[in-house]
């Protein structure tokens, strides 16, 4: 098959993916090496707090007993919405949320701790926003996912034996020829995986402003009738009853949707005679996050917002979510969509590492690289420690680590010695934060859950220590 | 389950084949087996489909044969020791009078690969998407899912190309052009 680029085209686009490559080296590191840990977002959340109730059966009235708990003692806690998470596979515990509070509900449906989650709170902010402001974070972290489909598309270009090399891996050549197999094979094959992982992360931030052109363009500027549209239009009630029936509308959803598992119960307008229900129930073959189906405030049922037999376009929307982050089908999608991303960071550190080997030269662009790739998972242990050990908060623990980490690459100034030391400190910090997270929590540290989380980390630090043995303070 | 393990099988089979065709190890017939290995991992795809849906089976397909690939690559790396030392770079300082020489120029590209052909890929998007004979809805999500992918293409143009003006020029009349056909 005769299917190639010519070589000036080709040279071009190993320019243009230079380039951008550059443009987004240290963010898109960050974003995926972050994103990869995120994946685990909800195992992360429930070592966190292991002590919690957990059961997938539920009744409907222990629900009702929560929400009415809420409504009666706490109700300077209330605000516009309430959020009820109902347990699932992946997350068996219940939790009713408000602006201003969340709290777990126990078995008898009392109120039981206060849910703070701020480890995997740090972790989900770095992979969305950067821990900055997220009206710039958002938009700054979904832009890598448009520079990424152009990393894509120029790698793809620049690529002339695409399908010759594309199985060739010089295992014992030097580090140079290893390191372009290495990004390149990982890339080519897991093309689609990163494509969809650039689109559907393009979306979180840069949605809001292709939707603002969509409505000036076919809705004349009404943006509510396009969200009406997408999302499904505000349901208008009166004389609504003050206290929900959520029994009733459980019951209700049973019939008109058997075969799906609820997830959330989401109440709008709380406290007015407009308030209404939304329970949010997954369907098993579908990527959507849930279909929504409407209720009145006495557990009539009303109508569904249509994601999962409505218009496809509804569909591909409310897809997203569960498409980026791999949590649907079994517990082992996620260990795959760990492996992808961890693809993703490697793709990313290796493209850099050849383009500083390609300059012909060392300076402090190399020692800074060095710093920060093998400064970030010793700086996430770390801010892990210090937050599950010391409950000192986990953003600054990570700058400054990453910072510090990049300043003594700089100053030692010893490539192979230093990433020696960074792992190091990584293997120790992992073993620190199951040692503190043990100490911590005591018998609930015995908890499958922190079993399965704890054995994971240290699982990777055994890992690390293969490795670290492997390359030792050489620069193999 | 036995339609997920013949997916499987599929895959992995079509893979193998396309691995010893595209390394030159199958002389005879090449192009069929080519073309042989392409339909096993497209029924691969089929059959995950058939097992789990189309949306699930298309991701879990591709996901399978993400993995089944690299872990081929692994089992057949070359093992043959080469030149296997790290060449010794000289030390330099930082250069940093020519990055700052360089940086007015950098930074047009910046502007063109970034806000320009972002903007210029969104509106784009729009206008042409509008044109489909579909429900709003539909032609909002497929903008959705296209608009990186344009964008992607036009910062790839934007750094690729020697003359800079030509990108950025085309970049700006596109979406004047096209703010003109939506605010008209």
């Amino acid at each position: 098959m005769k299917l190639s680029v010519s070589p000036a085209l080709s040279k071009r686009s190993l320019k243009s993916h230079s380039w951008l490559g550059l443009l987004v080296s240290v963010l898109m590191f960050l974003v995926c090496f972050s994103g990869t840990v995120a994946v685990f977002s909800q195992e992360i959340q429930r070592w966190e707090q292991p002590f919690v109730y957990e059961s997938l059966d539920y009744q409907a009235s222990t629900i009702q007993t929560a929400y009415e708990t809420l409504l009666n003692e706490h109700p300077e806690q209330l605000s516009d919405h309430i959020i009820i998470r109902l347990p699932t596979p992946d997350l068996p515990r219940t939790s009713i949320t408000t602006d201003h509070q969340s709290w777990f509900i126990n078995e008898d449906g009392s109120l039981g701790a206060i849910k703070s989650q701020p480890f995997t709170d740090f972790i989900a902010t770095l992979h969305e926003a950067l821990h900055l402001p997220e009206t710039y974070g958002l938009v700054l972290v979904s832009l890598m996912g448009a520079l990424l489909s152009a990393l894509i598309i120029s790698g793809v270009m620049a690529h002339r034996r695409i399908f010759k090399d594309a199985f060739s891996f010089r295992g014992k050549s030097n580090p140079q020829a290893r390191e372009i197999d290495l990004h390149n094979r990982l890339s080519v094959w897991g093309l689609p995986f990163h494509l969809m992982i650039a689109l559907t992360g393009a979306y979180f931030g840069l949605a809001s402003y292709l939707t603002g052109f969509y409505s000036d363009a076919l809705y004349d500027s009404d943006p509510m009738a396009l969200f009406a549209d997408l999302y499904g239009d505000i349901p208008q009630l009166t004389d609504q009853p003050l206290v929900l029936d959520i029994p009733r509308a459980m019951e209700q959803l049973k019939e008109v949707s058997p075969g799906t598992q609820p997830v959330f119960i989401t109440v709008e307008e709380v406290g007015t005679e407009s308030q209404y229900m939304l329970i949010g129930s997954q369907h098993m073959d579908k990527l959507i996050y849930s279909e929504q189906y409407r209720f009145d405030a006495s557990g009539n049922y009303m109508n569904k917002v249509g994601y999962a037999d409505g218009e496809p376009g509804q569909g591909a929307v409310f897809s997203v979510y569960r498409l980026h982050f791999g949590h649907f089908g079994s517990e082992f999608v996620k260990v795959l969509y760990g492996l992808l991303g961890l693809a993703l960071t490697v793709i990313c550190v290796s493209g850099i590492n050849l383009w500083l080997q390609k300059r012909g030269k060392r300076d402090a662009l190399n020692n800074l690289w060095l710093g920060i790739v093998w400064g970030s998972p010793a700086a996430l242990a770390a801010a892990g420690v210090a937050q599950i050990g010391l409950q000192v908060s986990a953003t600054p623990v990570f700058w400054l680590g990453i910072l510090a980490a990049m300043a003594y690459a700089q100053w030692r100034n010893a490539h192979a010695q230093v990433r020696s030391q960074l792992i190091g400190l990584t293997i120790l910090a992992l073993v620190s934060l199951v040692l503190v997270h043990l100490f911590r929590f005591g018998a609930s540290a015995l908890e499958p859950i922190s079993i399965l989380v704890n054995s994971c980390l240290l699982g990777v630090a055994l890992l690390l220590i293969w490795y670290w043995q492997k390359t030792g303070a050489t620069d193999a | 389950m036995v339609l997920s393990l013949l997916a499987f099988l599929c895959s992995a089979v079509g893979i193998t084949i396309l691995y010893r065709a595209w390394q030159r190890k199958i002389r005879n017939y090449h192009g069929v087996a080519l073309c042989g290995a392409w339909f096993l991992v497209a029924l691969s795809v089929y059959l995950w489909s058939i097992a789990h849906g189309p949306e699930f089976g298309v991701c879990y397909a591709f996901i399978t044969i993400a993995l089944q690939s690299w872990a081929l690559i692994a089992l057949t790396r070359d093992k043959r020791v080469k030149e296997n030392r790290t060449p010794q770079l000289p030390q330099q300082p930082l250069a940093l009078t020519n990055a700052l020489q360089a940086l007015p120029k950098q930074a047009l590209v910046l502007i063109t690969a970034v806000p320009l052909a972002g903007a210029s890929a969104m509106l784009f998007t729009v206008v042409t998407t509008s044109l489909l004979p579909w429900q709003s809805v539909n032609i909002v999500a497929l903008g959705i899912y296209t608009m990186p992918v344009i964008w992607g293409l036009a910062a790839y143009w934007a750094c690729a190309d020697s003359k800079l003006w030509r990108p950025a020029l085309t970049f700006a009349i596109i979406s004047a052009v096209a703010a003109l056909i939506i605010y008209r």
